[in-house]
């Protein structure tokens, strides 16, 4: 055997192997991935210890930023609680309707099909600006909510004005999107075994019962699932408030990722903007874990021994 | 069975990346008429002469993005004129690319921060916050490339900045109060005057209140109200921001307090919108409230006053007039001054820049272009122009360079100082955001303005 050829085999005993395949379709993930997301995290981090206003260097500055931020702004720590507030409301709502109306819907009619597609069309839709204008013109001095009030003998509500009634339209575009979250259920749903409920129905368990002893505790790793991805992506809401409220009313809707948009595009402080980005990131993190933790203690899995 | 699924792998790799491809161009692509020959003007000839350079003259291809902000009419408007210079020139190819007001101004500081700015755009008065992406043009000036013959040398300063001449000023505009003249007789008020003070303003949208059943004043632009307007009206030559924006000129809040005292006392009393009542309005004038018929004044750039009247002329809104801004006191000085409403600015990394210059000349100086643009972005500076469009002169815009006149001819205007530090965006949302909590009652109208005073200092490095 010559060298050339002994190259060449060695080619052909790599492309043989099944692992090659699997590296050549994850390639456009891990290329994506680091491009787009791990090299832009760590510039970001490198941007939160300077100073950096988009047009000229970066300045460093080390710490200062993340001093700044727990010692010097009060609107950093409004921010993280009107968030926290927001996603309060309406993460459970959220899976509370997704759940109600998942169950609706997986009873054994032909109709319920179409309710199933119609029900998933906000979500859909999209938290898009379009939506959320609309959602504005709705919730406005004259708009359908407030003429719905007079019409019942209520007074008219300033939704948009009221340091307290600002976040409602908000958390309900959120609710209103409930679709995915319900198809997710929908699937667990129907992964009950029907001789549960048999056999429930057997002992005398009424509906509720039923639901509360067999359906929670089969759906819990869904809960989860579905508790965990809604959370996270509730910390990082900004179209509404960025399109209806701008920051809201003296800041009541002030959301952190609108606040850390302002600081880094429109008052030019990036390595700020940067620096908060970081504290939000570990903040879902920290959230996420004690749902995990938490979660031990509701969560039942069939195959396990719990 | 080995070459199988190698084959397959390659084939399913290779349609998946042909359809990653096919995610296209999403530029605005202009619509080119080449089947049109050349027209060329006496006129066109004329101002090409002065601004042939060779990339021009020698026909090789030469492509060049141009952006800017506006409403739907202006957008159609610029795309007419881009289209005519591309006629005029068929081996350019000018990549529109129009944008609403916000998203301009996002879309710049990420080209700016990337080093990749449009060859060509619009530029508000933020100069100081661009400066490393706007090039200087008195080359192209003293070369001819960009004529000035016809322009006074008062409109050429405006857009300078940092001894640079940072751009040419597509319209001059003044700030003013347009009000409904009707509603005014309804109310049994007369006229404003060109001195009217602070308190007219106030005890007049409290009695047109009642004629309009919601407010008597729609939204002012309270920061320029208080502080670039506001504090020259105290006394002539004094100014909140200093000239080298190293800081405030101001460091007592007797000068902000009236001003906030006066916006409270209305949004109590119902006079002046609630903070979300005006979030209703957004950015774009054609929602604001005296186009709806709920308030008889607002405050806007005279610019503003075209697409203002048709709009609100749909609603059967007729006899809008322009008022300047009221004062302190009816013989003190007006704070008002000619500004200008946007500018014209060649970027830093334009690789064309002859291109780009006769592009900037065209739109400033040629009278085809203009009879299009019909000066919606404000007066021309062009005095050649200002006398073509003259004769097609709608009302609007004879009240418009009526207006521009008298303020132009005062004398007040001088001392008015219009930059805008590059922290102005963070300043003026800290002041709204003062004024919410005066108006809530979290902060005395002391405490507020001095919030401000503080604030601005902070970020001027004072």
């Amino acid at each position: 055997m010559e060298k050339q050829v002994g190259a060449y085999e060695k080619l052909k005993s790599i492309i043989h192997k099944n692992d090659f395949v699997g590296y050549v379709f994850a390639a456009p993930f891990i290329v994506g991935f680091l491009g787009f997301t791990v090299v832009p995290m760590l510039m970001s981090l490198y941007y939160s210890m300077t100073e950096y206003d988009l047009t000229s260097a970066p300045i460093w500055i080390g710490f200062r930023n993340y001093i700044q931020m727990f010692t010097g702004d009060v609107r950093f720590w409004n921010s993280i609680a009107v968030t926290f507030k927001y996603v309060l409301f309406a993460v459970p709502l959220k899976l509370v309707f997704a759940l109600l109306v998942a169950f609706l819907l997986t009873r054994n009619n032909r109709i319920v099909s179409i309710y199933r597609a119609v029900y998933y069309l906000p979500s859909l839709v999209g938290g898009s600006v379009a939506v959320s204008l609309v959602w504005k013109q709705l919730f406005s001095r004259k708009g359908l909510i407030n003429s719905v009030l007079l019409g019942i003998g209520l007074e008219r509500i300033n939704w948009l004005g009221s340091e307290v009634w600002s976040i409602v339209p908000l958390i309900l575009i959120t609710v209103w999107q409930f679709g995915s979250s319900m198809i997710i259920f929908a699937a667990g749903l129907k992964e009950i075994p029907g001789s549960y409920y048999e056999a429930a129905k057997i002992d005398g368990a009424t509906t509720v019962k039923s639901f509360i002893y067999i359906t929670l505790p089969c759906l819990s790793p869904i809960i989860l699932f579905n508790l965990v991805m809604q959370t996270i992506s509730g910390f990082m809401v900004f179209t509404q408030s960025f399109v209806i409220t701008q920051g809201g009313p003296n800041d009541a809707t002030n959301f952190i990722a609108l606040y850390i948009y302002n600081q880094g595009f429109r008052y030019k402080n990036m390595g700020y903007a940067s620096a908060m980005s970081w504290v939000l990131l570990m903040m879902i993190a920290l959230v996420t874990l004690i749902i995990f933790k938490v979660s031990d203690h509701f969560v039942f899995y069939e195959a396990s021994d719990n | 069975m080995r070459r199988n699924w190698l084959l397959r792998t390659i084939s399913l790799v290779t349609s998946i990346v042909m359809l990653g491809g096919c995610g296209g161009n999403q530029q605005a692509k202009p619509e080119t008429t080449s089947s049109e020959t050349v027209v060329a003007t006496s006129q066109g000839a004329e101002s090409t002469a002065a601004a042939l350079g060779d990339a021009l003259a020698n026909g090789e291809a030469v492509t060049i993005r141009f952006a800017w902000w506006g409403s739907q009419n202006r957008h159609e408007r610029t795309q007419k004129v881009c289209e005519m210079f591309m006629e005029r020139y068929p081996n350019v190819t000018i990549i529109m690319e129009p944008y609403d007001f916000s998203g301009y101004f996002q879309k710049l500081s990420t080209l700016a921060g990337a080093n990749d700015v449009w060859d060509v755009f619009q530029m508000g008065n933020g100069f100081a916050e661009f400066d490393n992406c706007i090039a200087d043009l008195t080359p192209y000036i003293e070369s001819s490339a960009i004529r000035t013959e016809d322009i006074e040398d008062a409109f050429i300063k405006v857009t300078q900045y940092n001894g640079k001449q940072s751009g040419i000023s597509l319209g001059t505009n003044a700030f003013t109060i347009i009000y409904n003249a009707d509603m005014f007789a309804e109310a049994g008020l007369g006229e404003p005057t060109d001195n009217w003070t602070w308190e007219e303003y106030q005890s007049y949208a409290e009695a047109l209140k009642e004629v309009t059943g919601e407010f008597g004043s729609s939204r002012l632009e309270n920061f320029y109200g208080a502080t670039i307007v506001g504090v020259p009206q105290y006394e002539r030559g004094l100014n909140y921001f200093k000239a080298d924006n190293s800081g405030l000129e101001i460091s007592d809040t007797k000068y902000l307090e009236p001003y906030m005292q006066m916006i409270k006392e209305m949004t109590a009393s119902g006079a002046y919108p609630d903070p979300g009542a005006i979030a209703e309005i957004g950015l774009d004038p054609s929602q604001d409230f005296v186009v709806t018929g709920e308030a008889a004044m607002t405050w806007l750039g005279s610019n503003q006053f075209v697409a203002l009247t048709e709009t609100a002329s749909k609603n059967g809104i007729t006899n809008l007039k322009l008022a300047t801004i009221p004062r302190q006191t009816a013989d003190g000085p007006s704070g008002l001054a000619i500004r200008s409403s946007q500018c014209i600015s060649m970027s830093t990394n334009c690789n064309n820049t002859e291109v780009a210059a006769a592009l900037i000349d065209f739109i400033v100086n040629d009278e085809e272009a203009n009879k299009i643009l019909a000066g919606e972005r404000g007066v021309p500076i062009s005095s050649k122009i200002r006398e073509m469009l003259e004769s097609q002169l709608t009302d609007a815009e004879v009240q418009i360079y009526a207006y521009i006149d008298k303020i132009g001819k005062s004398e007040d205007g001088q001392y008015v100082n219009l930059n805008e530090p590059a922290s102005f965006e963070a300043i003026k949302e800290r002041f709204n955001l003062s004024m919410e909590k005066a108006i809530s009652g979290e902060y005395t109208i002391t405490e507020a303005a001095q919030d401000v005073l503080d604030f601005s200092s902070q970020q001027l490095g004072q």
